[in-house]
């Protein structure tokens, strides 16, 4: 059995998809064509023109071959074990670049990623990884991971998000969300393994009442379960329980860098599981339109000191979503999810997430949250009154905060020995204090930080460092006494180090 | 001699010694300690009943589409 390969320009990608929908597959004509025309011709409206392609037939796909043991060799029709794999490229390419070792480091500059074709008409995108740098539009910063892979031969590397179609009968949307959080968390961190579907089926076993194949789709009770199985610490929430504060708390989540399976709904027919995993790049005008924090709780104090909060995670902005039903890296707002949908889709609300947190972190963030604003408002050093300050809160890893504190050069050099050298968990929460002009230019002049793993939000027990308003706040170590010092603290770059910028 | 590079306990001790370290344990910071404490005493009950709604919520919808 040989593996043809075939090189052209996307611009030619049409005729290249349909030879090999017909040619591999044994798909007629017709549907070869309506069927790049559905799913294959959306991705590739949305790469650069200069794009190359090479596609390799007879490829071993992990997942579909795990599908087809499990279910396709089963059924009646002969559906082939192999798949078809397109590989991308940033310019042009030609087989002998392949061969020649001097040309190795420039196509590897040129790698974008791939899609696998499965034999499974008509859902035929099966795995894939797109680099953003590939798109025509990348004014985005999302969550991803390094990939490694081959090509004709040669190994290459790709950072981007895994993304999948549906083929509806081993995985539905459910399936495919958890398949891609897991790809995605199994790249990045050795704490995790990669996923099959037939995994998600074995874990789930204990708690179907049915059979689980042909799939039917997940609970998010199921899907959280089988988070939690496979080493996450998940947490699910509601629009209905979190009300105006679910927006901004799904919003932190993704600024914290962490992929979330969000949920939708129309209340009748349709449910759908799909991942927030970025957002937008966040445009001035945002910022400038944002609206004061209202907070019952804390809002009589606010005015009585006429105190105005901004929370980052309440500007305007659209998110970056990684969807079955559609291509790579698709952008829709909170409030119009499924935007981009037939019109049937439209009434679709977001309903719930389910955020995969490091078991550790027992500190989530609606409690972080408030106990920043109690500590900054009715705490022992409140910020003085008719003050206005802009909020971002986000999780991040230690290792990764001070790491970046360590090269931050417009850190206040006290503030970072005194972060550096403290004893920190392995993930943090980080509440940074700036102004609406000084975030931006992506600055800070304040911040906060807490200990994650302190599920007690009493007399401040998850308080590390804080440090605002000339005032450093820490625990003096000897009488365990929360003391104020003085401390001049310049304007500071903000962390940005959770989710990966794109543009070019 | 082993020399310890570390800056903490010289960056607190100037503190100190400029007299700019206060303690906050005076009845005024200690009433603020307590009031914030009983705001988020409110916080941890509404967040209790919030994430075991979302809980029973979350059984009720199959994700299929």
């Amino acid at each position: 059995m040989n593996i043809n390969i075939y090189i052209t320009s996307i611009k030619k990608g049409k005729n290249l998809i349909k030879f090999l929908l017909m040619d591999e597959f044994n798909i007629n004509e017709v549907n070869s064509k309506n069927l790049f025309k559905q799913y294959v011709k959306p991705s590739f409206d949305n790469f650069k023109d200069e794009t190359y392609i090479l596609a390799e037939t007879e490829y071993v796909d992990k997942v579909y071959r795990d599908s087809y043991y499990h279910y396709y060799s089963s059924k009646l029709p002969n559906y082939k074990r192999n798949c078809i794999r397109l590989s991308f490229f940033e310019g042009k390419i030609s087989d002998t670049d392949f061969r020649d070792k001097n040309k190795y480091k420039k196509l590897q500059q040129k790698y974008r990623g791939f899609i696998v074709l499965r034999p499974t008409d008509p859902f035929i995108i099966g795995r894939s990884i797109i680099s953003p740098l590939l798109l025509k539009n990348n004014n985005f910063t999302v969550c991803v991971s390094k990939f490694h892979t081959t090509v004709y031969g040669l190994k290459f590397t790709v950072k981007g998000f895994p993304h999948s179609s549906q083929d509806t009968e081993t995985i539905s949307c459910a399936e495919t969300s958890l398949w891609a959080i897991m790809e995605y968390f199994s790249n990045k961190y050795s704490d995790y393994q990669p996923l099959l579907p037939s995994k998600i089926t074995n874990t789930l076993r204990q708690m179907s009442s049915e059979r689980q194949i042909p799939s039917k789709g997940l609970s998010i009770s199921e899907m959280s379960y089988a988070l939690k199985e496979f080493g996450f610490g998940a947490r699910i929430y509601s629009k209905r329980e979190y009300g105006k504060e679910f927006e901004s708390l799904l919003s932190c989540y993704v600024e914290s860098g962490i992929p979330i399976i969000v949920t939708v709904d129309d209340e009748e027919n349709i449910a759908h599981a799909l991942l927030a995993i970025g957002h937008i790049k966040v445009e001035n005008s945002k910022i400038d339109a944002m609206w004061p924090h209202t907070n019952s709780s804390i809002e009589h104090i606010l005015q009585s000191k006429n105190i105005k909060i901004y929370d980052f995670d309440t500007i305007n902005k659209d998110f970056i979503f990684i969807d079955d039903n559609q291509p790579s890296y698709q952008r829709a707002s909170l409030n119009e999810p499924t935007i981009h949908y037939s019109a049937e889709w439209h009434k679709c609300k977001i309903t719930h997430f389910i955020v995969p947190l490091y078991t550790k972190i027992y500190l989530e963030a609606y409690e972080a949250k408030n106990y920043i604003l109690e500590f900054l408002t009715t705490g022992p050093e409140p910020l003085i009154d008719n003050s206005t300050v802009l909020l971002r809160t986000f999780l991040a890893s230690s290792r990764s905060f001070k790491h970046e504190i360590s090269k931050n050069e417009t850190m206040q050099d006290d503030l970072k020995s005194l972060i550096i050298e403290s004893a920190m968990p392995k993930f943090i929460w980080i509440t940074e204090i700036s102004t609406k002009e000084l975030m931006k230019n992506k600055m800070a002049n304040g911040l906060i930080i807490l200990d994650a793993t302190q599920k007690i939000i009493y007399s401040n027990k998850p308080l590390i460092i804080a440090a605002y308003q000339e005032k450093l706040i820490l625990f003096d170590e000897k009488s365990g006494i929360l003391q104020s010092n003085v401390l001049t603290l310049p304007r500071f770059q903000i962390f940005e180090h959770n989710l990966n910028n794109f543009e070019i | 001699m082993i020399k310890k590079v570390s800056k903490t306990e010289a960056i607190k001790a100037k503190m100190a010694r400029e007299g700019k370290v206060t303690s906050l344990n005076s009845p005024r910071h200690i009433s603020a300690i307590a009031s914030m404490n009983k705001q988020l005493e409110t916080v941890r009950r509404e967040y209790q009943t919030k994430d075991r709604n979302s809980q029973i919520e979350a059984n009720k919808v199959i994700l299929t589409a």
